[in-house]
């Protein structure tokens, strides 16, 4: 939860208070930038201690400076080199195994360091990074500033849990100067915090023990019916939830003129899996389309005749679900989670590729309404890996089978 | 999904925000106008209250809290980790459960760091309901160690908060007498954190406003089901077969600690050269004395066997620190009972520093002795 204590509600507001009259009387975009980092730092601070945003802020200082070579030399040793560098160095941090096999091993003097650093929010730091890092030797991100790089990375509002923003977006809002605009911004924020404290709030207490935990089900239902509710209540309450978050940090971005870009689109109206993850924490899928899934389409298709373009995307959609799995959580459910929809998504292909051309009904309406209810069982279906421990799922398999 | 798109479009986000900020500041002025509804109608004795509750002093429950106290002829025990729920059974359960103890029952405020200190600015914000009040409280040595002998901020800001240390109506002579531990723990904080409880506690306080007053002025009968009571249905500590005996099978006699124990590389002495703890307990009694509480003080064992094994050195540095709480408690008049024989015997305790529930057993002995004597229970 971003505002899980009194004292970041009270700093937010201050904070806010203080930006938007600075904005109505200057137009400094540097001294904008100044009073968001200060802002950002000092809120995070009540979250983290002070050597975790010490060590963050040094790599970001690394990764700003690399990022700015990149943008005038096309070095592709650099960029890779660097990318796994970066990877290597959250991987230790997040994955209790690597931690493990490093402890005693030559690159144990890594593990002060890295390990000192408070989770928080890394994974999307790492996001932030690689996004800076790719798009700089792209040349898309050609203008960038270490100041709003900083801004960038910490932004309090979306670091623990998205929307992945891009640089060149963040960039242009917050030197965006149009007050009307901002004024309704502002206004939009506060309705969209509403709608995340009512989701979140409102809602998500009601039914979180019986989607987390079917068991507390079972005292009224069978064990099958009890899977099933509880099933149905997960998948409303982690919808609402991560949802409801983003609204909130969305808002709160909204209050002080930055529109950051959306992570939910209904999707549980999607008429399959494909769609699903274009409208569901779409920022994450956007970033797994590009900096994974494309890529790994350019190594298979080196690997792999061109001619059979359908076994490579389904390759190329197990491999990135595996990785989006273990991103999760380093617990085996959660990879057969990522396998669970890599399956879906192959299956989904080839059903698009093969057999819908040749269906008569597929344009009608039955047919939308059976693919949304379909989509939305397979969904719902996989949460149980996501939810649940490899010890419970077989307990769950052998209540149900 | 074209009305979803329609409601998300910036331009109605917005114009739904202005209702939104409207309806907040006229909801948050309304809200002070609600009268507060009056303590004195629980009637059954309150078994604890819940921590939000002390923490920002929710005015009504606290009066309430004390008022069935007294009203029911009952203690209130206050205690630090020791204190809290035991299996087996504590010390106050089993005066809860004795059936030669009528008509007084034994309410609890009790949790781990929670000193005599920490409740000072709840009885200065509630003496009326405080007077002829009887506490029992249960000193543990263990705070004299060097990791606890000072004002702990964590501690306190767990169980209170910056403006509930503050506003009391107090000569400077009583303020030197009983606030040394508040000001102990305020000149701690920093400027940040004074403001950021200072605006909880308003920010509680606009929330009250419709979560207690309306809710309880519109449906009164709702307002007893906040608090846990003091159960008329006995639990029967006496069928276990480990009642009123030490668990010789899982004790290290040595150590004089439970078996699965074990981190017995763990060790503080005692901090001799600190006097806050002595303060503490000194402006407690004080204002005890003031207020009209009458005061009973536990000195309770602390694990001589295990002090003895880490460090002999030690232990006489632990007998010191006993003596100067019971001689401060003397030359205070403070009625209190010495529960430290019980520091040398076998099975008394789980760990380094909590007593076990036969450790429990022979405190509640001890308390039902010395009480049922002055008090004829």
């Amino acid at each position: 939860m971003l505002f899980n204590n009194y004292s970041i509600f009270i700093c937010f507001v201050t904070f806010v208070l203080i930006y938007n009259t600075v904005k109505l009387v200057s137009k400094s975009i540097a001294l904008r930038n100044i009073i968001v980092l200060a802002g950002n730092l000092f809120i995070l601070l009540t979250l983290v201690k002070e050597h975790t945003l010490i060590v963050i802020a040094v790599l970001c200082l690394l990764v700003f400076l690399v990022g700015k070579v990149l943008q005038n030399k096309n070095s592709r040793v650099l960029l890779f080199s660097s990318l796994a560098l970066i990877i290597v160095l959250f991987s230790i941090r997040n994955y209790t195994y690597i931690q493990e096999s490093i402890a005693s091993g030559i690159f144990s003097f890594l593990n002060a360091p890295i390990l000192s650093v408070e989770k928080l929010g890394l994974s999307y730091i790492l996001f932030r990074f690689v996004h800076y890092l790719v798009e700089s030797y792209k040349n898309k991100i050609q203008k960038s500033n270490f100041i709003t790089f900083l801004n960038y990375i910490f932004f309090f509002p979306s670091i623990i849990a998205g929307p992945i923003d891009t640089y060149n977006n963040f960039s242009f809002w917050i030197g965006n100067s149009k007050l009307k605009y901002h004024r309704s911004l502002f206004f939009a924020g506060v309705t969209r915090i509403f709608m995340g404290a009512v989701k979140t709030i409102g809602i998500v207490p009601y039914i979180i023990h019986y989607a987390t935990d079917y068991t507390i089900l079972t005292a009224n239902f069978s064990p099958t019916l009890a899977i099933f509710i509880s099933l149905l209540a997960y998948s409303a309450y982690i919808y609402l939830d991560f949802s409801g978050y983003s609204d909130i940090a969305i808002g709160s971005a909204y209050l002080i003129g930055i529109k950051t870009p959306e992570n939910f689109n209904n999707p549980y109206v999607s008429q399959n899996l494909s769609e699903f993850w274009k409208r569901w924490h779409i920022t994450f899928s956007l970033f797994l389309k590009l900096y994974v899934f494309k890529p790994t389409i350019l190594f298979y298709n080196k690997l792999i005749n061109p001619k059979h373009r359908l076994i490579v995307t389904i390759l190329c959609y197990l491999t990135t679900f595996v990785i989006c799995g273990l991103w999760h959580g380093d617990k085996i459910n959660f990879l057969y989670w990522g396998l669970w929809h890599g399956v879906g998504l192959a299956i989904n292909k080839i059903w698009t590729v093969k057999i819908k051309p040749i269906i008569p009904f597929s344009n009608n309406r039955s047919y939308a309404f059976f693919s949304i209810l379909l989509t939305f069982i397979y969904v719902t279906i996989g949460w149980v890996f996501f939810n649940y421990s490899e010890e419970q799922l077989v307990t769950i398999y052998n209540l149900i089978k | 999904m074209n009305l979803i798109q329609t409601i998300y479009k910036t331009k109605n986000l917005a114009n739904n925000g202005i209702f939104i900020v409207v309806c907040g500041l006229v909801l948050l002025i309304i809200g002070y106008f609600i009268p507060d509804i009056k303590s004195g109608m629980i009637k059954k004795q309150i078994h604890t209250l819940n921590g939000f509750t002390t923490k920002h002093n929710d005015q009504t429950e606290l009066a309430d809290f004390y008022q069935s106290i007294k009203k029911n002829n009952g203690f209130l025990v206050l205690g630090t980790s020791e204190t809290t729920t035991l299996k087996g059974g504590n010390y106050y359960d089993f005066l809860n459960n004795d059936k030669d103890i009528k008509g007084t029952k034994f309410s609890l405020l009790a949790g781990a760091g929670r000193t005599c200190g920490i409740h000072i600015p709840l009885l200065l914000h509630h003496q009326a309901e405080v007077d002829s009040l009887k506490i029992i409280y249960f000193i543990n040595p263990v705070y004299w160690r060097t990791d606890l002998c000072n004002v702990s901020v964590e501690y306190w800001n767990r169980y209170s908060n910056y403006k509930v240390c503050g506003g009391f109506d107090l000569s400077p002579k009583e303020e030197k007498a009983f606030l040394t531990p508040i000001m102990a723990y305020t000149d701690k904080l920093n400027w940040f954190e004074k403001s950021a409880q200072y605006m909880e506690q308003v920010i509680r306080s606009a929330r009250r406003n419709y979560f207690h007053k309306l809710r309880y002025s519109i449906s009164p009968e709702d307002y007893s089901s906040q608090f846990r009571f003091l159960s008329s249905t006995k639990v029967d500590y006496t069928s276990d077969p480990l009642y009123g005996k030490p668990n010789l099978e899982s004790i290290d006699t040595t150590w004089n600690i439970l078996k699965s124990f074990t981190n017995k590389s763990w060790f503080k002495p005692i901090d001799k050269a600190n006097n806050y703890r002595y303060e503490e307990l000194t402006s407690f009694i004080k204002l005890c004395e003031s207020l009209g509480i009458k005061a009973t003080f536990i000195v309770g064992p602390y694990n001589e066997r295990f002090i003895t094994q880490y460090d002999p050195k030690s232990l006489g540095n632990y007998n010191g620190t006993v003596q100067n709480i019971k001689q401060l408690l003397t030359e205070s008049n403070a009625e209190f009972i010495d529960a430290t024989d019980i520091s040398n015997v076998i099975g008394a305790f789980n760990d380094h520093q909590h007593h076990s529930s036969y450790g429990a057993f022979l405190i509640y002995r001890k308390i039902k002795s010395q009480l049922y004597e002055k008090e004829s229970l």
